[in-house]
């Protein structure tokens, strides 16, 4: 059995040197909501790509299309929505093409995801473990006493105490940190390759979401699965991933490793949000924060340039016109903003110090 | 940063607050238990001070700030306000302390009538304090909307009209609207974006400039707390267990639990850190909490003493205070 111990022990993100192989990867996904009141673009045009084992965050305001994304990537968008354009390759099949029965084969086995409500996955009805082994049974052809074995194994392995009669028990006798860790423990049951978790500890107190964020990253480099963790909050992100995508108004506004996007955000709407974060950067205790003025784009009516132009202080007349491309810049980073154009004014440009734009 | 002066009186005094809610459990004795969620809390706020309060869910904030306001009516305690004790007092002589002292609460959606105007929403209070009536009326609800940065023509709206800073806009127009020296904010921020949430950080900031306003800052985001408090006091189970200036609370914390706080904020730049104070497991029922120190089922600290006496607010350094037999209390 491993020890708290070394359970607890910090892990470092992406296996470093060598590349992993491709996961997951998004081209030009867009999904839209037909409501009464018209098409709600929620995702116009999202492109990334993970390999396997990595930690990869989304970051972006409420309604910026995170969730979206997850659920689209799932199979699981609700009625209005839609998949409008775009592929969703996982292991390069696209899964936009793959039929109901299918999908349900792959979700729960090799693709999992929890949600910030522990109680959208747990069975109020069912003991704990019996729906871990139900997970395991629908999945694996094992016997129902090993499904039985593992799953106590797997409560054990995300730290709940004498987890042989925690086993035995309703979802609703678990407090709250222990039915997010016994959900954490049932998407794990499979060991899938990639576990998306949707804001899973934005209801949690900091003391159970710091819990929380140690357990994912000690079950991360025990498996080995590769996780999307998406969240509102940077410093979250920040603990957990090793590469970031920031959201804003359904697309991709900025891409970089964690160290990178921190230490020198190349995005206006990025530069924004970290200035709007007390004690961010320079800033010294007591000076005021720097807001964003403003609010995000309504998605009945996206903008038809860049999705922040109402809000940016640097806005140029073509951002109104035209949406930016996400240009590829050096260190592996992407950033869509007008000012990384060549023809952007010189003294306007944006770039990373280090480097020349690419 | 307003520090009390000899012989000054603070604006908020509160001693021995307590706050117990009788609960029924199904198929169990049919005398109800007592749920202890504020439990002997002693504090004071000085005039234009502003006083940060934080803990985990459920640990009594809010139940502290509504019982200031007298939303709820205390089990046992003081709350002094101005000098006087308005604990005791009958609901026709609270009036106008309850003009004096106003609340901003948490959901700016479930907090404001959707049935209701905006005009009507920040004017309602006008009315029921006899304040201002016909054109002044008018006048004075632009002149509200106009300092939270909205305009006159919103005052036409409804609530659902409105993103969720402008609704938290509303909902402090309205606790503006009879020029109140204390307002309890409780977690006016949480439920709002990170762009937003400066926003509304800074009108706070400005209007307790421009109007000398003292504050009960309620929240859980332990960084905006530090950005906004000049003096932070950590709940835990329905008490005080320490309360500091926040420069000293933030470098120096005491006590076992305000140090496990701190650590888990996650921070910016924090991947991999090995130093965090994880604490094990969840705050126990205030049903049932534990005998002696309430803290000592999660202390890393505890010994065999913890369980039999329940320490004290002891002052270990000037103005910071803390609740912890190792402080020899
Ligand atoms: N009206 C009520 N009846 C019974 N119990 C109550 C009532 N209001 C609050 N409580 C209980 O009192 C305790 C303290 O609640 P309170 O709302 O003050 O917590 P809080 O610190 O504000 O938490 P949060 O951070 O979640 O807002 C909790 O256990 C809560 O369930
Ligand atoms: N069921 C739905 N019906 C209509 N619009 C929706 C629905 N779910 C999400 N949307 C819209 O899609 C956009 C992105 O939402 P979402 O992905 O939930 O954002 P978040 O980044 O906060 O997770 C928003 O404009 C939202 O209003
Ligand atoms: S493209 Fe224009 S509006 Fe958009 S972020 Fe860049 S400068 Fe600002
Ligand atoms: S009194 Fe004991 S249990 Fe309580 S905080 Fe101090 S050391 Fe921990
Ligand atoms: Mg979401
Ligand atoms: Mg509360």
């Amino acid at each position: 059995m491993t020890t708290s111990q070394e359970l607890l022990a910090p892990s470092r993100g992406a296996p470093s040197g060598t590349e992993a192989p491709e996961l997951l990867r998004l081209e030009g996904l867009s999904t839209s909501f037909f409501t009464h009141v018209g098409e709600v673009k929620a995702l116009r045009g999202i492109d990334f790509a993970l390999r396997e084992g990595e930690a990869f965050g989304i970051v972006g305001e409420s309604g910026s299309g995170k969730s979206v994304t997850a659920l689209s990537i799932m199979g699981l968008l609700p009625h209005p929505g839609r998949v409008t354009e775009g592929k969703v390759l996982f292991r390069g099949e696209n899964l936009l093409g793959w039929n109901e029965r299918k999908m349900r084969c792959l979700r729960g086995d090799d693709l999992a995801m929890i949600f910030q409500d522990p109680m959208t996955s747990l069975n109020p009805v069912f003991t704990v473990g019996d729906q871990i082994v139900e997970v395991l049974r629908l999945h694996r052809k094992i016997s129902k006493k090993e499904a039985w074995e593992r799953a106590v194994d797997g409560l054990r392995l995300v730290g709940i105490p004498s987890p042989e009669k925690r086993a035995r028990q309703y979802p609703h006798q678990f407090s709250g940190g222990m039915r997010q860790r016994a959900m954490i423990a049932m998407s794990l049951a499979c060991e899938p390759s990639l576990l998306i978790a949707d804001e899973p500890t934005t209801a949690l107190d900091v003391t159970i979401q710091a819990q929380m964020l140690d357990l994912m990253n000690a079950m991360r480099s025990r498996i080995g699965t590769a996780v999307i963790l998406i969240t509102h909050d940077l410093g979250v992100v920040s603990e957990v991933c090793s590469r970031i995508l920031v959201m804003y108004g359904g697309q991709v506004m900025e891409e970089a490793s964690a160290e990178d996007l921190f230490d020198e955000p190349l995005h206006p709407y990025t530069m924004g949000l970290l200035r709007a974060l007390p004690g961010y950067g320079g800033k010294k205790r007591g000076q005021r924060l720097v807001p964003i003025p403003g609010s995000p784009p309504d998605l009945l009516r996206p903008p038809r340039g860049c999705p922040f132009v109402e809000r940016c202080p640097r806005a140029l007349r073509i951002c109104r016109e035209r949406p930016p491309r996400l240009y590829g810049l050096p260190r592996g980073r992407r950033s869509a903003c007008w000012l990384h154009d060549d023809g952007a004014p010189e003294a306007l440009r944006l770039g990373l110090r280090k480097g020349a734009i690419g | 940063m307003t520090v009390l002066g000899a012989g000054e009186k603070p604006l908020i005094e509160v001693k021995g607050l307590a706050k117990h809610f009788p609960v029924r459990q199904a198929g169990l004795l049919s005398r109800p238990r007592m749920l202890r969620a504020v439990d002997g809390v002693d504090f004071f706020i000085a005039r234009g001070e502003t006083l940060g309060l934080v803990g985990e869910s459920g640990c009594g904030k809010s139940t502290t700030g509504r019982l200031l306001v007298r939303l709820y009516e205390p089990t046992a305690g003081q709350i002094r306000f101005d000098g006087v004790d308005v604990a005791g007092l009958a609901e026709r002589e609270f009036l106008p302390y309850r003009r004096r002292m106003q609340m901003i609460f948490q959901d700016p959606y479930a907090s404001l009538n959707p049935r209701m105007t905006v005009g009507d929403i920040v004017g309602e209070a006008l009315d029921i304090h006899g304040l201002a009536r016909g054109k002044g009326r008018l006048e004075r609800v632009h002149e509200l909307l106009g300092r939270v940065g909205l305009n006159p023509d919103h005052a036409m709206r409804y609530p659902h009209e409105f993103s969720g800073g402008q609704r938290q806009r509303i909902g402090i127009a309205r606790a503006l609207a009879v020029d109140p020296e204390f307002v309890i904010c409780d977690e006016p921020i949480s439920a709002l974006d990170v762009s937003i949430q400066a926003q509304v950080v800074n009108m706070l900031e400005d209007l307790r400039e421009q109007f000398g306003l003292t504050y009960l800052f309620i929240a859980h985001d332990l960084s905006m707390v530090r950005h906004l408090a000049d003096r932070v006091g950590v709940m835990y189970l329905g008490r005080i267990v320490e309360m500091a200036p926040k420069e000293d609370l933030y470098a120096h914390p005491q006590h076992p639990y305000t140090q496990a706080l701190l650590s888990a904020i996650p921070v910016i730049g924090g991947r991999g850190r090995g130093s965090r104070i994880v604490l094990e497991g969840d705050v126990p029922s205030p049903l049932d909490p534990p005998s002696g120190c309430l803290f000592r089922t999660r202390c890393r600290y505890a010994e065999a003493r913890c369980a039999e006496e329940t320490p004290v607010l002891t002052e270990i350094a000037p103005r910071h205070w803390a609740a912890c037999r190792r402080f020899g209390a």
